[in-house]
């Protein structure tokens, strides 16, 4: 068992070598984006590490409709504006054709102003942090749970 | 190296899902009990890795050590990189639910493919050998993690090899990196704790 102590020790030492070294640089790679109203519908797409999606290609649907309303890329800073026609759900497909995809939609009850509050994908206010802590917890509790449960089948037989 | 939801098919979502469960239930049923720290270990060393941003030039890339977990755990790669990036998408939207055992295969797959091929030269107990065998096993688990993306996203219509061009280029980077760190974590391990390197859950 103390052998085991040792590899968990030194695999640590490692990981949190690893973390000591790059701080700063604790960021994920997905995507997320926001639409806002700014003289139509402004969409702005970027990775989590807080880079635009720049050129990425974009698609504009409008409620279930298969074919889309509009499509093309983002600009070099990972935005894109459009005027809706009509009201209902409007939904932006974006995708950089290397993996990364992000949708993002909206409610828009008059085009023609544009005036409602809109709501953009919500990203919970836990910091990176945090999360990477309840992940590897998670990580430990998991490991945990199956190192107790193989201990008792091999006691079982 | 991750795919994002929405990207796929429905058939090859099912197809890696299939994978990723044979391949994670292999991997569990070979684990022994002393193995499991291991695991937990290796599972939180690539959950962390997979977070850390390396800027380089304009852009930045991130630590996959996917060689590394092949090497140290064999067939536990699976379970351990299926877990990992679960919480990965579920905390950082990186990747997606529906598409992790498709995630699952582009990582672990290469990982376990290149620590078979290269076991003759990792269990060699001649010092170079060893350093060649860990720097192929992660230069090699990056490359066919691109190789494996850029598989999926052309039988997903788009065309293989610019998307391929395009995924392996931007990754040569963190190929060499990756395939460094390993053969650095190797020739520690070698020397400080050499019975980590058989992981003998293969």
């Amino acid at each position: 068992m103390y052998q085991f102590y040792k590899i968990n020790h030194l695999a640590m030492m490692a990981m949190l070598a690893i973390l000591f070294i790059f701080p700063s640089l604790l960021l994920a790679h997905g995507t997320q984006g926001t639409i806002k109203i700014n003289q139509g519908l402004l969409i702005r797409a970027k990775y989590s590490t807080g880079e635009p999606m720049a050129y990425a290609n974009i698609k504009i649907f409008h409620n279930q409709d298969k074919i889309p309303f509009q499509q093309g890329n983002l600009d070099k800073n990972g935005l894109f504006l459009f005027h809706p026609d009509q009201k209902g759900i409007w939904m932006a497909k974006i995708n950089d054709g290397m993996g990364h995809a992000l949708s993002l939609e909206t409610k828009v009850s008059n085009p023609r102003k544009l005036t409602q509050k809109t709501p953009s994908q919500g990203n919970t206010n836990i910091s990176k942090i945090w999360k990477l802590l309840m992940g590897i917890s998670i990580i430990f509790g998991l490991s945990g749970i199956f190192f107790w449960w193989k201990g008792t089948s091999k006691k079982d037989q | 190296m991750h795919i994002s939801e929405g990207i796929l098919p429905t058939t090859i979502l099912a197809t890696g899902g299939l994978i990723a469960l044979t391949g994670t239930i292999i991997g569990l049923m070979r684990m022994e009990q002393e193995q499991v720290p291991r695991v937990g270990i290796m599972t939180a060393a690539f959950f962390v890795a997979s977070l850390i941003h390396v800027p380089i030039g304009p852009s930045s890339i991130h630590l996959v050590l996917n060689g590394l977990v092949g090497i140290l755990l064999g067939w536990a790669c699976f379970p351990a990189i299926l877990v990992a990036l679960l919480l990965q998408a579920l905390f950082f939207q990186f990747g997606g639910i529906s598409v992790l055992g498709v995630n699952t295969v582009i990582m672990a797959l290469p990982a376990l493919i290149f620590y078979f091929l290269c076991k003759p030269l990792i269990n060699s107990k001649t010092g170079y050998l060893l350093g060649i065998g860990s720097f192929i096993s992660g230069f090699g688990a990056v490359l066919g993690a691109g190789i494996l993306v850029a598989v999926c996203l052309a039988l997903a219509g788009k065309s293989f090899f610019p998307a391929a061009k395009v995924i392996l280029i931007a990754h040569i980077p963190i190929m060499i990196i990756e395939g460094i760190i390993t053969l650095f974590i190797i020739q520690f391990l070698r020397k400080v704790k050499p019975e980590m390197i058989n992981p003998s859950i293969t």
